[in-house]
């Protein structure tokens, strides 16, 4: 589109315009004759005009300057309040230490000034942990500004400011003056930094049904332990704290209890000034269950019995605030989608405290009649416009509401491009107009990380990712990176840009190239090189769609010489060519470590749009996660699959299944299905079905070390050989193995040690007892 | 961006030298260096008139080599310091043309674009005879125009996305509030388009007739010319409408 930026010109083209600089030779210019500003005297004359103003004491600013300042001017009335005002104003500008103003004779006006010095340097001494590069910069101050007391006093505080926000709550300022000549002054901070203040212990009183530890992982307050010393939210921070007040709330409430609140947060600094002692005093208070639920319209002619299915709390369950205002949402959205654009979804709560209870109604009402006038974006000098205003759940012109505002608060903040989101609501042109304002601050969305690791799936690994979230602000996605372990080499690169075309569809793209040493169980080293796109959407909130393509080169190559015959003739490259099709129902509360709810996916690719490989993959997962207690949960899953080629094509050994390792426990990856017996080969299936139960536990251990523990059951079986011969095994026989495990969050990365026993098996299977792997990023 | 080096090379001299040697390292185009002697001028010697001088040299010399911010905190130093002195108008023109050497895309954030419209307002306001005015106005109407792109870009975004009434008052504050830039044919345009996929006929033949009156033979014309033709109509104005009443003066 057409943009004016082409029309600025380069800076510095006003190089003539620059006041000639004077030669030193050459006397001073004189200061120009001010014109005498004319003023009428319009108000009383009961006081005599001023005949002249006389201004004494200046040393570096010029009479005028003085004069510019006054209210009153030479043949205005020199009138007890004007002269008032002219003191107060000179006072104002700061430039001086001391003014009077008085009367001279009978007209002249007489400003005696006494000038605040200048600063001549600024010196910072007794700092170490913060450097005077990092301090300049926060205070008001400068060489060769006028020094006045305020400012000092102001600077003080905010270095304190700054000490404290680096946990340092000792820290005391002394401002010192040295007197120069020419009314000249430096400054010097005399710093005292004391020691670091880390708090030490954070302790609850009043908490029956949760433990101290447990609620201690639900706030962003931690306290100090040896082994997280590369964290640094164990500083005390007062704002922290009060936002940790309201998690703790957002915590309870969720659980049922209604009527929790916090009685006290105390932060104690320790006698050494060392450490600070957080104590939240709660009252728990009782904990309910939902009674009754109803829907009531305040609107004309509004059924409420039309939204009645959106609402998400039922009868019995626990009250919870987020279910609660999950439902606000819903029914405000549901019901302007019926035509009523302006919706206000009030929660009334009841409660009754002999069943303990709640009952609540949601009112319906008719809220404000105010439309958004306009969506401003301030502060996004390197994100775009569009990458923001997409974000939001309203547009121009549409009506005002308040759930959509929060949503779209909620939305650019989930962005994570920016350090912090603001979004006010000012007012518009006219009293029925709101005009949306999103204030934000840019961050760093750059990210370099490098690890290490093993496993025993690869053996010892490294790795380097370079990722920029946020590219060219432009809201995209691209990474790069490389894993090189003793059995793996990968490099990817991986691109994504969340809405394609403006619309809300994901497009990614990526590249790769991967090299695998399989002869473990295989006999050979595998070899995959290719591209993908993929298209991925959202149909409603809960089902998802994604539509891709790849295209693959596989190379089965370095087949041991005394690998199975039908690894050997394996051995060449293929041609992939497939699509894919996905589709899932997702209700899991999260997608990295759920808790609670259901999923359901079916995946197929279609491979034989050219290339050699022709087949029709389809698999099938289904998950359920129940929460049995506190930090206890249950999850099952299952997994079916199958392959098929078509076309008189045989399928390919990268094609089909290899299940054990991470899929199956307590047997090695392709420890389970089609084998050649002879050379002791995983040949790999054409199907299999895998159903796992898994319960997730706390270890007992400190909460904060973040060691779980687990307890697993894998059922299943893999079958379908592509070959048929007379030492293939292919069994479709249950094969069950159960085991323990555990997951520690180290502060050097993720563990998991896994320890399963097969005790249904096939014969010809490979097991493997013991599954270790252990990963970091720095 | 005085470094602790610079501090410990603090020597005292005459004002002269000092002031010379300022002068010969910005013509030499050391600014740096230039900025360091300057300012030592200030601090060594505050209350000789070449004080005065050196500050807003100084300034200069931070605009010479794109340090904007410090220019325009050193040009507001002046400005606050000698509000009556003869060369203030110059410090106005400095900070105003510092804040537009920064402004950024359409795309991003225009709070520069706005500062900057603001100061070159009050140069040439304030300061009609200077020989600043004149470049300030330019400037000015450059500016008006990039906030005009501004609004069209954030039109178009809901243009692309389906919004089309979100779109409309965008480009009507186009029209109505930088009638004079250069955006305002391809508004009308894009008001014709608007309107047509929302099934307001007449305000759509209305913003094409306002068009080709206006802007006869430009290709934004022409496109909505046969944008109108393919839906079977043809431009007329409707008297009625606010696109009219706002070219009135034109017409």
């Amino acid at each position: 589109g057409p943009t004016s930026k082409a029309a600025l010109p380069p800076p510095g083209s006003t190089l003539a315009q620059a006041p000639a600089a004077p030669n030193a030779s050459a006397p001073p210019p004189a200061a120009a004759p001010r014109a005498p500003v004319q003023s009428q005297s319009i108000s009383s004359t009961a006081y005599p005009p001023a005949s002249q103003i006389r201004v004494e004491g200046t040393q570096r600013i010029e009479p005028d300057t003085v004069r510019s300042y006054l209210t009153i001017k030479v043949g205005d009335p020199l009138s007890p309040g004007e002269i008032d005002k002219s003191l107060k104003g000179l006072f104002a500008t700061g430039l001086f230490a001391d003014v009077s103003v008085g009367v001279d004779g009978s007209s002249t006006l007489v400003v005696r000034v006494v000038e605040n010095p200048i600063i001549n340097r600024i010196a910072f001494e007794g700092g170490k942990k913060l450097t005077e590069k990092e301090l300049l910069p926060e205070i008001q101050l400068r060489p060769r500004v006028v020094y006045t007391r305020t400012k000092v006093q102001q600077d003080v505080s905010r270095l304190l400011d700054v000490y404290r926000r680096n946990g340092r709550f000792a820290a005391t300022i002394e401002p010192k003056i040295i007197e120069l000549d020419q009314n000249r002054v430096d400054l010097v901070f005399e710093i005292n930094e004391g020691e670091a203040t880390t708090v030490s212990k954070i302790t609850f009183i009043g908490n029956k049904e949760f433990s101290d530890s447990t609620l201690r992982t639900e706030l962003v307050t931690a306290e100090s332990r040896w082994y997280r010393f590369w964290a640094s939210d164990d500083s005390y921070d007062p704002d922290r704290v009060a936002y940790d007040r309201e998690l703790l709330r957002r915590f309870y409430q969720s659980e049922g209890y209604a009527d929790f609140r916090v009685v006290s947060s105390a932060a104690e600094l320790g006698p050494d000034r060392k450490n600070f002692f957080i104590t939240h005093v709660i009252e728990e208070g009782n904990r309910y269950k939902i009674g009754k639920v109803e829907v009531v319209s305040q609107l004309k002619e509004f059924d409420p019995a039309l939204v009645k299915e959106y609402i998400r709390v039922k009868e019995g369950d626990w009250y919870s605030l987020s279910d609660s205002e999950a439902t606000v949402s819903q029914l405000s959205q549901r019901t302007g989608n019926l035509g009523y654009a302006f919706v206000e979804v009030d929660p009334q709560i009841k409660r009754n405290a002999e069943d303990q209870t709640i009952d609540i109604t949601y009112v319906i009402s008719e809220g404000p009649k105010v439309y958004v006038e306009r969506i401003d974006i301030v502060g996004n000098v390197r994100t775009l416009d569009k990458v923001v205003r997409r974000e939001f759940r309203l547009v121009e012109g549409d009506a005002f509401n308040s759930d959509k505002l929060r949503r779209s608060e909620r939305r650019i903040k989930d962005l994570t491009f920016f350090k912090s989101v603001q979004v006010t609501q000012e007012p518009g042109s006219a009293a029925d107009k709101v005009v949306l304002k999103a204030k934000v601050e840019e961050q760093s969305t750059g990210e370099l990380s490098v690890g290490g690791g093993v496993s025993t799936a690869d053996g010892p690994l490294g790795l380097v990712q370079v990722r920029e979230r946020n590219l060219m602000g432009r809201g995209q996605d691209l990474s790069v990176s490389t894993t090189l372990a003793a059995r793996r080499t990968q490099f990817d690169i991986s691109f994504t840009e969340p809405y394609f075309l403006d619309r809300p569809v994901a497009f990614t793209t990526d590249l790769f190239h991967t090299r695998r040493d399989l002869t473990d169980f295989s006999s050979y080293n595998w070899q995959s090189t290719g591209g993908s796109f993929s298209f991925n959407y959202f149909i409603t909130e809960y089902w998802r769609q994604r539509l891709g393509y790849t295209l693959r080169r596989d190379v089965v190559t370095d087949v041991d010489s005394d690998a199975s015959i039908y690894i050997k003739d394996q051995e060449g490259k293929t041609i992939s060519s497939y699509v894919t099709h996905e589709l899932a129902y997702d209700r899991r509360d999260s997608r990295i470590s759920p808790t609670e709810g259901y999923m359901v996916r079916v995946t197929h690719d279609v491979a034989g749009l050219g290339g050699t490989a022709k087949y029709i993959r389809s698999k099938l997962r289904g998950e359920y996660h129940l929460p049995l207690a506190d930090e206890v949960v249950l999850s099952l899953a299952g997994d079916v699959a199958n392959i098929t080629g078509f076309g008189g094509e045989r399928l390919r050994i990268n094609d089909r299944f290899f299940v054990g390792g991470d899929t199956f426990r307590g047997f090695s990856q392709g420890g389970v299905g089609p084998r050649d017996t002879k050379s002791d080969d995983a040949l790999g299936a054409k199907n299999y079905a895998v159903n796992s139960v898994e319960l997730a536990f706390p270890s007992g251990l400190p909460k904060d070390l973040g060691i779980s523990m687990l307890v697993f059951h894998d059922i299943g079986t893999a079958w379908g050989a592509e070959d048929s011969g007379p030492d293939i095994r292919d069994s479709t026989k249950l094969r069950a193995s159960a085991g323990v495990g555990f997951k520690w969050q180290s502060p050097f990365g993720p563990i998991r040690v896994d320890v399963g026993y097969p005790y249904l098996k096939d014969e010809f299977d490979d097991t493997e007892f013991f599954r270790f792997s252990f990963g970091t990023k720095f | 961006c005085s470094s602790n080096k610079e501090e410990d090379t603090y020597v005292e001299a005459p004002v002269e030298t000092l002031y010379n040697q300022a002068t010969d390292a910005m013509l030499a185009g050391e600014y740096s260096q230039a900025v360091r002697l300057f300012d030592e001028v200030d601090r060594q010697h505050p209350y000789s008139v070449w004080a005065t001088k050196a500050q807003l040299m100084s300034a200069y010399s931070h605009y010479l080599q794109d340090q904007f911010d410090d220019t325009i905190i050193a040009a507001d130093r002046f400005i606050q310091l000698h509000p009556g002195n003869r060369d203030v108008a110059y410090a106005y023109y400095l900070k105003a043309i510092s804040f537009y050497a920064q402004i950024a895309d359409i795309e991003r954030d225009q709070a520069l674009t706005d500062l900057s419209m603001k100061s070159l307002e009050e140069v040439y306001r304030r300061f009609p005879e200077s020989p600043y005015a004149r470049d300030a106005r330019v400037k000015y109407d450059l500016t008006r125009d990039h906030l005009a792109g501004k609004e069209m870009e954030v039109a178009r975004f809901y243009m692309r996305s389906g919004h089309y009434g979100a779109a409309l008052s965008r480009f009507r504050v186009v029209v109505e509030k930088f009638q004079t830039t250069s955006h305002v044919p391809e508004a009308l345009l894009r008001l014709t388009e608007c309107y047509l996929a929302i099934g307001i006929k007449n305000e759509a033949q209305t913003a094409a007739a306002v068009l080709g009156h206006n802007f006869p033979g430009s290709r934004w014309y022409e496109e909505a010319y046969s944008l109108l033709t393919g839906a079977k109509l043809e431009p007329r104005a409707d008297e009625g409408s606010w696109m009219s009443r706002a070219f009135n003066s034109v017409f």
